[in-house]
């Protein structure tokens, strides 16, 4: 068979043409697609926002209790690393392709926003974990410190709340190394791939 | 353009271009779920891109654009559906899937050149689908945004790559 011949069968077979489609229904369930999207945006920037701001709550809290100054050095981590995804996200958002623009661009823009996500991930110590050492450290040493006088055993204990934390900070920084591996990058490939493949194709004119 | 104009203007183009959407979502991905959800991602966007619409491309070039270029850039599980949700969508896609819609009895052999399309790279499948469905290659020129000569160096290859395997599918 031809190529002609099967261009030919292509075009005679109904791929849904005639179907009777309710577009009405259709129509409401696109909108509810797309507002469930943007929820589902939201959500996540709003969690992101919600935690870090409860975090900072409980650590300002704690330290006014305590008296453990210490601890506010740690709301003030939480503090940016809230105003950080605040603002990534907002820079973000400005950056998005407008769909219908040319295949290129939309690429480009996929492009971008992965290559950003292996840089937040591959940059997690700096913005995310750093901050809330400094804040960390100072409590555990402090009170590793002050417990030397009541004994051993309650040195032992912050000595094993500050492997905690450490097994704690390596794990999420693992977890999200691996994801970059296993995920991101793949993906990257791919669009960069594409990108090639258009580029040439217009190198080529 | 008010919300119902783009509502008009998007039940509209589903009344006579749905089928379209369908063709790019079936020969980008293989598997219902896939499809579904692709298909749901390229309404989503087709309804998004209207005030973006200006008339300057045919609506089919403009909603061939939409189309391909979520499906180029999407991916797998990306928005993961709630499975209870019932979905009209699925519904078409199940009688697209099964074939239900065919007139001539070439089922088998659309659903073969589908899987053939599906093994190209997705620029050349795009190339292909555009096509198939018989448009010049300026228009696949504009709804790719690529060269019109590299449409046609293109072309030579795809449609000797694509008859090459539905000939070795048939043996």
């Amino acid at each position: 068979m031809s190529f002609d011949d099967l261009q030919a069968k292509w075009q005679a077979h109904d791929h849904g043409m005639r179907l009777n489609i309710d577009a009405d229904l259709l129509l409401r369930e696109v909108r509810r697609n797309h507002r469930a999207l943007e929820l589902q945006l939201w959500q996540r920037d709003f969690g992101e926002v919600t935690a870090a701001v409860l975090i900072t709550g409980v650590f300002a809290t704690l330290a006014v209790l305590m008296h453990q100054w210490t601890l506010l050095l740690c709301a003030a981590g939480s503090l940016f690393v809230g105003l950080f995804f605040v603002v990534d996200r907002w820079k973000q958002r400005r950056r998005r392709s407008v769909i219908g623009n040319s295949l290129q661009s939309t690429i480009e823009a996929s492009l971008a926003e992965v290559q950003h996500q292996i840089w937040l991930l591959r940059n997690i110590l700096w913005w995310y974990l750093l901050p809330l050492v400094p804040g960390l450290v100072a409590f555990l040493i402090t009170n590793f410190w002050q417990s030397s006088e009541k004994g051993i055993a309650e040195q032992i204990v912050i000595a094993g709340v500050g492997l905690i934390c450490a097994a704690a900070f390596w794990s999420v920084y693992r977890i999200n190394q691996r994801e970059i591996k296993k995920t991101l990058e793949p993906r990257r490939n791919e669009l960069e791939e594409l990108q090639t493949r258009l580029g040439s194709s217009n190198a080529n004119a | 353009m008010t919300t119902d104009d783009q509502d008009a203007q998007f039940q509209r183009w589903i009344q006579n271009h749905l089928g379209l959407m369908v063709k790019v979502a079936r020969s980008f991905v293989d598997g219902a779920a896939d499809q579904d959800d692709l298909l749901q991602d390229i309404l989503v966007n087709l309804w998004s891109s209207i005030p973006s619409f200006r008339g300057e491309a045919k609506e089919t070039t403009w909603i061939y654009r939409v189309s391909i270029q979520t499906a180029m850039v999407w991916r797998r599980g990306e928005r993961r559906r709630e499975k209870h949700q019932s979905s009209y969508m699925q519904e078409v896609m199940a009688v697209k899937s099964h074939g239900v819609d065919s007139e001539g009895g070439d089922d088998e052999l659309i659903e073969r050149l589908y899987s053939a399309i599906r093994q190209l790279p997705k620029v050349d499948a795009s190339i292909a689908l555009l096509h198939l469905d018989g448009l010049t290659y300026r228009e696949i020129s504009e709804a790719l945004g690529i060269s019109e000569n590299y449409v046609g160096v293109k072309l030579s290859r795809i449609r000797g790559v694509l008859t090459e395997r539905l000939g070795e599918l048939s043996q």
